[in-house]
């Protein structure tokens, strides 16, 4: 913490036992510049704490550290916490001390103490010379109290990592040669300073993660059926075939097709099953082919079931006009395959607002006969449970209680009930 | 003529003749993406398979000039379409370009490809359809889902039934009855029905069909193991598979997993043949070697397999880096998966930096995997243990003895020097290293290394990881897994997401201790108390309580700390492992478990012969009572800091830790002598004492 040139000059400031204790504070002052100030006084402090310093330069050494700080409030003074801890902990020190630190501490101030040198300040208190009572302690602590807080924790528990052994001068150092004491003392230096010893909390490392067996790969060897990039054997493949149906196709979207040429359709949608996904029907083509083609259309959607394609056309089937040919579509669908129950609720739905909402009163009456049929028949073969629909198709039944079809489908509905 | 002739020099290797073919018949046809789709192709392959890439680029651009001829064809009603171009089927060149991305390991692409045809497989060819599937279920093996490899197996063999079914009504005229009740043993037709008269995109035999059937069922049965699927299932998939060496493999894989080890090595030794499709086997034999050493928990054999694994997998690699890396080459390169196993290996023998390099270099493949952020985290910070270790040993070699630095003076004058701790010293002289939160995570200039600072991001990735995977998956309720976990009723899936929490609480857990050691208790605090509000597996909930009350201490909250250290003491013991169901991993009968080497509590020498077990418990006992007499001595209570520290000296007695507590408390109390006692009676040399 001090150099030697700084040390041997606090020596002599501390070894001049004659001059004032006031004296010496200003020697001290014009010694050290300002900036040195507090470590040297905390080098002093450590001096005092570790007993390393005669009874004579302790007073000096006191009276000088109270004396650097002395214009700041006691909870600002520095070593206010060292002085009232010091003079706490006297008991059985000398009584000079004892009266020295009550008067550096009290209230009333120092009065006359700082023209007196060490040496009187000794002959006046003797041992058994008059104990000055105590300063309030309690007030000086809660001074500093609060900026104490602000100290960390482990920093204010923390003590003097010395401690004295003492050893009678001729026994030799055991285990020590002498490299290693001149290297312990190189590292005394830069240990020792303002780091105290405190106790250290524990920090066991956290746990590793187990492994289990599938942590680590096991490889098996790429299989025979090792993936390669493939030739496409379909390339230059005669496909007049697949040609001539999209052709025909194409036609069913515009208009009806002769029976021939139905049959033909057919018969290669049979004959390939991938061919109904590249024969150039899609979704939105769907309505055309049901109104120009409904067989085809019929046998189309039923081999697209399975397809992930196939909501989208049910969803185009529900959505388009309701004709003969539409609902002929959906009712053989019906009897062919399980059909989603909504799209089944749907389309009925559909029907009735169809009917409700077309204009034309010759075709609307034809239109109802076509719906009471369909629903007649739908069911009779149960593909619905008309528990379901129930108050949908009896008001739709009552509406048009005139055809006589719906009527029929009233009574179907009561037998039922 | 020219497409049979090509297709026919293709089959036979000589591509040149092929793409002369081929040229000729660009002539005739104009445009026809098949003609240039199969140029491509021979190109690719003349060139050796060189250059994925620009094939990948042309495929690219094929597929889309397909769909924009597609969609211009809806477009325009009842128009006259182009003949080549309105047969367009993108599904093989699709499919090829799945295929050059699952050889550039570039899965996730590969799947999101797959999965988008598997889920509109109907139009696609069957032929083709069976590869897509089998592709596809190779990618989902990789990335351990067996789930959806399930769903894809399942409608396989659907699909192969049908298509063999048909076949024996058609023919044979074997009614509906007789095929039911051959339904054991299906006779194998040579040759797929005769569906049509068109020209599938591919071939492939039923035989193949089969055989990769079994050989994926096989498969899959042993990655979900744990759900129980008998051994028996597995076996009849692995002998239905022919017997050459994958069959092998996978039957020395069943025996590793039922850990029949001496079986397995049986019969690896017995797999390997020369002349394999896979160059590679060597290579495969040593890592799996060491894959069955390493769970017999002989991990420093396990790395001398794995690193004679690497030098194959190097060897073969470097042959054929000669004259330019073919994309085959490249697929069969297991440089990643190996070095991962053997990073493994290093961390549990005790060789972390050698283990972070290894982990880093795996990076390449598994980047998306939190558990390898999270080795590499723990690569970082056991590295950094060592370090502290070293470091310490070299200041106590120094020192007079574990407990005193040096000693001053002589005669009456004579003091003893307490060593004081590093840390302080180093925050006294400023080198403090900067606040983590200054580091921008994306940072990726600065060079890896095993460091706590790199090791912290590593762990922040592998939380990053675990959030955003456990965000995407459905039964997430940690606690609920858990329970099922220890009924034995976790499904593979369930088994993967259990094992996300568990990764993702234990990088919280290394975040904490990594903040504790770099000074940022705010950031302790806050890892360690976002582990005690979540579910946090018991094993390490005195973990979670021994850093929280750290982090309190240090800031200046010891009252607190108290609190979570008794609560700790309560829950017992500190796990050094923590499996993968995030329970204190178990001791299996004649297995050793997995020893943490970096844990000072693991070697604690345990009175009476005690197993590992004990010893632990032992250790972590102490570590608290340790602890709970620090923070007393912080509370001000000496008195009961006093007690603590003989509970700990009883449990063990040369804890330095304790002993210091020991020193302060007795010269706190004025006590000198008694404190000069303690600190005399620990004074044999360091050295000498290990």
């Amino acid at each position: 913490m001090l150099t030697q040139k700084e040390t041997i000059a606090l020596l002599d400031i501390l070894a001049n036992e004659d001059k004032s204790l006031e004296a010496a504070a200003a020697t001290f002052q014009r010694t050290f510049v300002r900036a040195d100030h507090f470590r040297v006084a905390a080098a002093m402090c450590i001096m005092i704490d570790d007993n390393l310093m005669p009874a004579m330069h302790r007073c000096v050494a006191l009276f000088i550290i109270y004396e650097l700080y002395k214009n700041e409030p006691p909870g600002i003074h520095p070593f206010m916490p060292f002085l009232v801890d010091l003079l706490q902990a006297q008991n059985g020190s000398p009584r000079h001390e004892h009266n020295l630190l009550c008067m550096l501490l009290s209230p009333s101030g120092t009065k006359d103490l700082p023209k007196k040198t060490p040496a009187e300040l000794v002959a006046v208190w003797k041992s058994d010379g008059e104990l000055l009572p105590a300063p309030p302690l309690a007030a000086l602590r809660g001074a500093y109290a609060e900026r104490d807080a602000q100290v960390p924790e482990f920093e204010r528990v923390g003590i003097s990592p010395l401690v004295a052994d003492p050893q009678p001068l001729d026994l030799p150092q055991p285990n020590m040669s002498s490299a290693e004491a001149s290297g312990g003392l190189g590292r005394l230096e830069q240990e020792l300073g303002l780091l105290r010893f405190e106790p250290q909390l524990l920090r066991p490392p956290p746990p590793l993660l187990d492994s289990r067996d599938d942590e680590v790969y096991w490889l098996n060897p790429h299989t025979e059926s090792s993936f390669e990039v493939l030739w496409d054997h379909s390339m230059c493949a005669d496909n007049a075939k697949g040609a001539e149906v999209r052709e025909l196709m194409c036609k069913a979207f515009r208009g009806p097709l002769v029976p021939g040429q139905q049959q033909q359709v057919l018969a290669e949608l049979e004959s390939d099953a991938k061919l109904v996904y590249h024969c150039g029907l899609t979704p939105k083509r769907l309505p055309d082919l049901v109104e120009n083609n409904p067989i085809i259309a019929i046998e189309v959607l039923l081999k697209l079931m399975c397809s992930s394609q196939i909501t989208d056309y049910f969803s185009v089937l529900v959505n388009m006009d309701i004709s003969l040919h539409s609902m002929e579509v959906v009712n053989r669908l019906t009897t062919a395959v399980d059909l989603p129950t909504e799209f089944v609720h749907l389309y009925i739905s559909n029907c009735i607002t169809s009917c409700e909402n077309i204009k034309d009163r010759f075709m609307q009456n034809r239109l109802v006969r076509l719906v009471c049929v369909f629903l007649q028949s739908l069911i009779r073969n149960k593909i619905i449970n008309v528990q379901d629909l129930f108050i949908e198709v009896q008001a739709f039944c009552i509406e048009f209680s005139h055809i006589r079809e719906a009527a029929g489908l009233f009574r179907l509905l009561k037998t039922l009930e | 003529m020219e497409g049979a002739a090509a297709a026919g020099a293709f089959a036979e290797g000589s591509y040149a003749r092929a793409r002369e073919l081929l040229n000729v018949l660009r002539k005739q046809r104009e445009n026809d993406p098949k003609v240039l789709h199969n140029i491509a192709i021979t190109e690719y392959l003349e060139g050796g398979g060189k250059e994925p890439r620009k094939l990948l680029s042309v495929l690219e651009k094929l597929k889309q000039g397909l769909e924009d001829a597609k969609s211009e064809a809806e477009s325009v009603e009842g128009a006259s379409l182009n003949d080549a171009l309105s047969d367009a089927d993108s599904s093989l060149t699709a499919y090829n370009t799945a295929v050059l991305q699952y050889q550039l390991k570039q899965y996730a692409l590969c799947r999101t490809l797959l999965e988008d045809m598997f889920s509109n497989i109907e139009p696609i060819d069957e032929l083709l359809a069976f590869k897509v599937c089998f592709l596809l279920l190779d990618v989902y093996l990789l990335q351990r889902q067996p789930d959806k490899a399930a769903e894809v197996l399942s409608y396989l063999e659907r699909s192969y039934a049908a298509l063999t079914k048909s076949d024996g009504n058609k023919e044979n005229g074997v009614s509906d009855v007789a095929d039911a009740e051959g339904k054991g043993a299906p006779a194998m037709p040579g040759e797929w029905p005769k569906k049509s008269a068109r020209r599938p995109p591919t071939e492939i035999t039923p035989e193949e069909v089969r055989a990769a059937l079994n050989l994926y069922k096989a498969k899959l049965s042993l990655m979900s193991r744990s759900t129980k699927s008998s051994k028996r299932e597995i076996k009849t998939a692995l002998n239905a598979c022919t017997q050459n060496t994958t069959g092998l493999f996978l039957k020395s894989n069943l025996e590793y997993l039922r850990q029949n080890f001496r079986k397995a090595i049986k019969l690896l030794n017995n797999s390997c043949q020369k002349g394999e499709r896979d160059a590679n086997v060597a290579a495969l034999y040593f890592n799996n070697m060491g894959c069955i050493h390493h769970c017999m928990r002989r991990h420093s054999a396990a790395a001398f397999y794995f690193h004679r694994a690497l030098l194959e997998n190097h060897t073969l690699y470097n042959k054929a880096a000669a004259g330019g890396i073919t994309l085959s080459t490249f697929s069969c390169d297991r440089r990643c998966e190996i070095e991962y196993n053997r990073a493994l290996q290093l961390l549990f023998s005790g060789r972390p930096a050698q283990a972070f390099s290894g982990f880093h270099a795996a990076l390449l493949l598994f980047h998306r995997q939190p558990r390898v952020w999270l080795r590499l985290g723990e690569a970082c910070v056991a590295q950094h243990i060592r370090k502290q270790e070293e470091e310490q040993l070299a200041k106590q070699r120094a020192q007079l003895s574990p407990l005193v630095s040096t000693a001053a003076g002589t005669g009456e004058k004579r003091r003893l020097v307490i060593p004081l701790d590093t840390d302080a010293l180093a925050t006294f002289s400023g080198a403090e290293a900067p606040p983590v939160d200054e580091v921008p995570i994306s940072e990726v200039a600065e060079p890896a290394a095993p460091t706590l600072a790199f090791g912290v991001k590593c762990l922040r990735n592998a939380l990053q990881l675990c959030e955003s995977q456990l965000g995407s998956v459905s039964s997430t309720d940690y606690a609920a897994l858990q329970a099922s976990a220890s009924q034995g009723t976790l499904s593979p899936s369930e088994e993967f997401t259990l094992q996300l929490h568990v990764i993702l609480r234990l990088s919280l857990l290394q975040l904490a201790w990594c903040a504790l050691e770099q000074d940022d208790y705010v950031q302790a605090l806050h890892c360690s108390s976002q582990l005690l509000t979540d579910d946090c597996p018991a094993s390490l909930k005195v973990h979670v309580h021994l850093y929280t009350a750290d982090a309190l201490c240090h800031l200046n909250r010891s009252s607190e700390a108290l609190d979570h250290l008794n609560r700790a003491l309560q829950l017992g013991e500190v796990a050094t492992v923590v499996s993968c169901s995030g329970e204190a991993s178990a001791q299996e009968a004649d297995l050793e478990p997995v020893r943490n080497p970096y844990s000072p509590i693991s070697a604690t020498r345990a009175p009476h012969h005690a197993t590992p077990r004990a010893a632990s418990s032992v250790g972590s006992r102490s570590v608290l009572y340790g602890n709970l007499a620090t923070v007393h001595v912080l509370r001000n209570d000496l008195e009961a800091a006093t007690k603590y520290v003989h509970q700990a000296l009883a449990l063990q007695p040369d804890s330095r830790q304790a002993l210091l507590c020991l020193v302060y408390l007795e010269l706190k109390a004025g006590n000198t002598e008694r404190a000069v006692a303690v600190l005399r009676k620990h004074r044999a040399p360091a050295a000498t004492k290990s």
